[in-house]
């Protein structure tokens, strides 16, 4: 499916990262973590708001959003509001968190923890959970990468060489440059993320004929996505916001990006220009699923994971003239899944320099604990290539399970921000059982003891924070939780 | 009443550090509250639970329509609350009051 131009085009854009990270290795103004890992805390407008548009809308939203839209239809809007409730819940911890941030000069997520809580159980905790999560995050797409380039060489890279080999670029940039080349390879990414969704949106409805006649067409072939919502299907809906927004919103690398922010003004400007991005981005790419499954129709679950690619196959073989979008959309979905990767990476690393290394070495120089970080980078990076080639899984499965652990750590966070936070114990105790409900709903649903992970349509992580938060008021106001 | 030092800054970060000098604890605990309840409230707000979205509106299910619309408006509000009520905490940085007058 690749032509010599396109493989022409994507060598280059995999060989401009590699000359990013060198760029970034260039500009670094101290061998030191805070350079390292927070680029000196300089990030500018650009860099910051691209690199959290990048961060946040991985691979997933390029391959899993239109194939979870060709599967659900229209209650799949529901990820327009996640991805906006995002931000409305930085709004809720991110301003006091970047001024905490630059006053105590916190690197990962631990720091804010230990600092405000001080309580090493519940920073543990976390840690474990923030490894878990990002650790999925990696394997996740690390498999996208390479089930892409399998897709579009037709086999000629298998999935490991292709993993094997995005594997290598990203960590090799990153060792180099740190946040600086992540950041900066972040807006590259960004603006081809954005490009490709617009320009593949505006091809495929010109090609099938615009919204009025693919409406028409799915209403068709697909007559119950125009059936009421039930009142289970209405709780679902609102728990997947409830949970995504608040377990996105404490993604490890997010948080550090706030850390990262030059100032109170760049931050905020960034997390305004975010709210329109769900608008172009994810909009389209939902547009993008309803027109699969209304013009190839009766997939399964697996043929509708690459519905995009399908869709652009049958655009190419009718306009040949158009083989440059495949080019396009190839890059813009390397660069989601890269620039997600990187950022998870990064962060694992400075997790375990800064929480685990620094404590257990406190007397190691800042350029040693660089040189630690780094290579666990390597290390992790290569785990991970070996069990994405070898563990099966479809991408939104991951997602999901991440995201459900995740947000039992965003209480931790929105109160670790607060004037007078509760106490570390009581805190802990409300996100253990938080991740105790999750786990039993899960497991209970897999061995065969519950019926469903989802009681009544609510997802199992929205359970498990409402008995987090109940859980957290009660022990608050137990005298026995209130001191450490 | 006490007399409260001037703050510089916003409205919004003078009013907060006005409460915590009235009310150290019950303020802070009361805003961020608040700040939640908003957040999810505002977030269960675009859940198109609402009776008559049974329709069609332009070819898309009506309730599909009121989502989109619902979000689109979400983003406004958040956009607003950014902008107008960006709570840093520089406010905490003023002394704590005793808690009882004298």
């Amino acid at each position: 499916m690749l032509g010599p131009s396109g493989q022409f085009v994507l060598f280059g854009y995999l060989a401009s990262l590699l000359v990013i990270g060198w760029l970034g290795r260039r500009a670094r103004q101290s061998d030191s973590l805070e350079d390292f890992y927070l680029a000196g805390r300089g990030l500018g407008l650009t860099s910051l708001f691209f690199s959290l548009y990048a961060t946040q809308y991985s691979g997933n939203a390029l391959v899993g959003y239109p194939a979870n839209a060709y599967r659900q239809g229209f209650y799949f809007f529901s990820s327009i509001t996640f991805m906006l409730g995002i931000v409305g819940i930085y709004w809720l911890f991110a301003p006091r968190l970047q001024r905490l941030a630059t006053k105590a000069r916190y690197l990962t997520t631990g720091d804010l923890i230990r600092d405000r809580y001080q309580h090493n159980a519940l920073a543990a905790v976390l840690n474990v959970v923030f490894v878990l999560v990002l650790a999925s995050y990696i394997l996740a797409n690390l498999k996208a990468v390479g089930q892409v380039l399998y897709a579009v060489t037709d086999g000629q890279v298998s999935l490991a060489v292709g993993i094997w080999t995005a594997a290598l670029i990203m960590v090799v940039y990153e060792s180099l440059g740190g946040m600086r080349s992540v950041a900066w390879s972040d807006a590259l990414q960004g603006v081809l993320l954005l490009l490709g969704c617009l320009v593949f949106f505006l091809a495929i409805n010109l090609h099938f004929g615009g919204p009025s006649a693919l409406l028409t067409q799915l209403q068709t072939v697909r007559p119950e996505f125009w059936g009421a919502l039930e009142p289970n299907a209405l709780l679902g809906y609102a728990s997947i916001i409830i949970v995504v927004a608040f377990g996105a919103a404490v993604y490890p690398q997010a948080l550090q990006r706030i850390y990262a922010a030059r100032n109170a003004s760049t931050l905020k400007r960034s997390l305004q220009l975010m709210l329109v991005m769900p608008l172009l981005t994810i909009t389209l790419v939902l547009a993008i699923g309803l027109t699969g499954a209304a013009v190839i129709p009766g997939l399964d679950r697996a043929g509708s994971e690459g519905i995009t690619l399908a869709l652009l196959a049958q655009l190419i073989e009718a306009v040949p003239g158009l083989r440059w979008l495949f080019v396009l959309f190839l890059s813009a979905a390397l660069a989601a899944i890269m620039s997600t990767v990187d950022s998870a990476l990064l962060a694992l690393s400075s997790l375990f320099t800064q929480d685990i290394y620094r404590r257990w070495r406190p007397a190691s120089s800042q350029s040693q604990l660089t040189f630690a970080g780094k290579l666990f980078s390597w290390l992790v990076m290569t785990g991970m290539a070996l069990l994405a080639i070898e563990l099966p899984h479809t991408i939104w499965q991951l997602t999901v399970v991440k995201l459900e652990v995740l947000c039992q750590a965003a209480p931790a966070i929105i109160c670790a921000v607060r004037r007078h936070p509760p106490a570390g114990r009581a805190v802990l105790g409300a996100a253990v059982c938080g991740l105790v409900v999750v786990f039993v709903l899960r497991v209970g649903t897999a061995i065969g003891w519950l019926a469903d992970d989802n009681p009544l349509g609510i997802e199992s992580g929205a359970w498990g924070l409402l008995f987090n938060v109940i859980t957290l008021f009660f022990l608050s106001k137990t005298r026995k939780f209130q001191f450490a | 009443m006490r007399d409260l030092p001037k703050l510089n800054g916003s409205k919004d970060q003078r009013t907060v550090a006005t409460m915590n000098q009235r009310f150290p604890k019950v303020s802070q605990t009361f805003v961020a509250t608040c700040k939640v309840a908003i957040a999810v409230f505002l977030l269960v707000l675009t859940v198109p639970w609402w009776p008559g979205l049974d329709g069609q509106v332009g070819g898309l299910p009506s309730w599909a329509v009121y989502s989109v619309t619902a979000a689109l408006i979400y983003a406004l509000i958040v956009a607003w609350l950014l902008q107008r009520h960006w709570d840093d905490g520089a406010a905490d940085d003023t002394p704590e009051a005793p808690s009882s007058p004298g």
